[in-house]
């Protein structure tokens, strides 16, 4: 097997496998009428599963949505030559 | 009236001595006189010396040292009321319950509660201060903090030196107490600049009251006497532990429709609104108190995104303000004073002050600060980004200095009783906030002063009397 072709596989093998465990898009629990979870340790009375952390901010999974996207459709900060990532 | 001269014939005149003259002093002296007649020795001078705040200095280790508790340590007449904000604010009931793994106060709230309205009539606040935390919404509290232009002592001195019965002289210093029998204090040893340390006797009617701040109250009872041996007034060991702060953060920038926000009781004054959790996320979560308050806005650039997201959904107004955690520092006998060999020109033995956050009490603020955030955040209030590495990095104190002299039902426990008398001592009684067993999330000084007013009120009736 030359060089370019085992990194070829495990990068395959990487791919496989996070999408096997990551949760399909929309996999979060309704916020209305769902069963709230069995809080774990120091978790009482959270919603952690109804609200996220963006960039430190305690939102809606919606707000991330959407912040998410206005984000990405502003232009992108110039922080340098293009490719000059050391 | 203002003496030049402190010697043996001068203080025999007096029913009771109250040494220091801030907010832990002067509702004592109060209410004592006229009936009894009051010395009260400030160890400074009408202001701040050179000279004096010499014998504050301290070495201090910790998360808050560098000078932290010397700067808050005010030798001079008025105390720290010359630099106190003027937040006021009272302890809630659960403040003193011990059900966070904390001492129980050995009284109870409905006894303090009591003495918080001579304590607002002292500080020139409107009696609504005094209410409790009110329920707000699913698992909040709104507690505002009153805030205005904070009594400043110093500025009454001509009147408060007139008060009749009272005698103040100034630039003594209480180095340390003497007993020949450990059951009621017979003498002082006090120094001036300008002369030698001398003994003054006391008769055991004679009421003394060591009402010198949190660290200097423990700095008298820890200093060792010259034949070696226990300290007068540490029998308990105690003194000088448990040394608390109340940890100050900005622990979030929050989003907010202050509009949507309720508003603070009528009469209440200028308030700064401030949310707390209930009883059940905090005992449910093994919470310390926390109180956040809504403060100023804030300028983050990088935050403007979030900004205009939020200020179309809540609707107008909303600003992007501080949330300031003010909380509760858990006791422990590691966070402590300890006396040095080395010795102050005054002949009081230096302190060396140890002070770490432990990890609930960090947890405290950001687990606060997070359920608070999702409340808000739910009901279309407001939106908070945690700072975690602020609380968990730059979490200062805020000038109060607790815990060292606390109040127990047992000499085993604790160095003063629910009366602020020094167990085992006839005559030796505590005033301020060194005698809190726990801090809660209140801003100390209306509780300073209403424990004052109740042991001033309680000395009356004993002070120059046969016990």
């Amino acid at each position: 097997m030359t060089r370019r072709s085992f990194v070829g596989t495990v990068a395959a093998a990487a791919a496989a496998w996070t999408s096997a465990w990551r949760p399909a898009r929309g996999a979060m629990p309704p916020v209305s009428g769902a069963p709230e979870p069995a809080p774990g340790p120091g978790e009482a009375g959270l919603t952690a599963w109804r609200v996220v952390d963006y960039r430190g901010w305690i939102v809606r999974p919606e707000d991330r949505e959407r912040l998410r996207a206005d984000a990405a459709a502003r232009p992108a900060r110039q922080v340098g030559a293009a490719g000059a990532l050391q | 009236m203002l003496l030049h001269q402190l010697d043996e014939a001068v203080i025999a005149r007096y029913d009771a001595i109250v040494v220091g003259s801030s907010f832990a002093a002067w509702p004592v002296v109060q209410a004592l006189a006229p009936a009894r007649r009051v010395l009260v020795i400030e160890g400074g001078d009408r202001t701040e010396h050179e000279m004096f705040r010499e014998l504050t200095l301290n070495d201090e280790y910790g998360h808050l040292a560098d000078g932290h508790w010397s700067s808050h340590w005010i030798r001079a007449f008025g105390g720290t009321s010359s630099r106190w904000s003027g937040v006021v604010t009272p302890l809630d009931a659960r403040d003193l319950d011990g059900s966070s793994g904390a001492p129980a106060w050995p009284l109870a709230f409905d006894d303090l509660a009591a003495w918080y309205r001579c304590a607002l009539e002292f500080l020139e606040r409107p009696a609504a201060v005094g209410q409790p935390a009110q329920r707000w919404r699913d698992g909040l509290l709104f507690k505002p903090l009153s805030h205005a232009a904070p009594r400043r002592l110093a500025t009454a001195f001509d009147r408060l030196v007139a008060t009749p019965g009272v005698d103040l002289v100034l630039r003594e210093t209480v180095v340390r107490l003497t007993s020949a029998t450990r059951r009621a204090i017979d003498g002082l040893v006090v120094t001036a600049p300008t002369q030698q340390p001398r003994w003054l006797p006391l008769r055991s009617t004679q009421v003394l009251v060591l009402a010198c701040g949190g660290l200097g109250n423990a700095q008298i009872l820890m200093q060792p006497p010259p034949q070696g041996g226990v300290a007068i007034g540490n029998e308990s060991g105690l003194a000088g532990r448990y040394l608390m702060e109340h940890p100050h953060v900005v622990s979030a920038h929050v989003v907010v429709n202050r509009a949507r926000l309720p508003p603070p009781p009528d009469g209440f004054g200028n308030a700064l609104p401030a949310l707390m959790v209930d009883d059940e996320l905090r005992y449910a979560n093994d919470l310390l108190g926390c109180s956040l308050a809504i403060e100023g806005p804030v300028d983050a650039p990088d935050a403007a995104a979030e900004v205009a997201y939020f200020r179309e959904r809540f609707g107008q107004p909303v600003d992007l303000v501080a949330m300031l955690s003010r909380s509760e520092q858990e006791p422990s006998a590691a966070n402590a004073l300890e006396i040095l060999p080395e010795r102050a020109w005054s002949g009081a033995h230096r302190l060396r002050a140890r002070c770490s956050f432990s990890s609930r009490d960090l947890r405290t603020i950001e687990l606060t600060t997070r359920l608070v955030g999702e409340r808000l955040l739910m009901a279309g209030i407001g939106a908070v980004r945690l700072r975690n590495t602020a609380i968990y990095r730059e979490t200062m104190g805020g000038g109060h200095t607790m815990g060292t002299t606390r109040m127990g039902s047992s000499r085993g426990t604790s160095v003063c009783d629910a009366d602020q008398r020094v167990h085992g001592y006839a005559n030796l009684f505590l005033s301020g906030s060194s005698v809190f067993p726990t801090g809660g999330a209140a801003n100390p000084t209306l509780t300073i002063v209403a424990l004052a007013c109740r042991l001033g009120v309680h000395l009356r009736a004993t002070a120059g009397r046969q016990p």
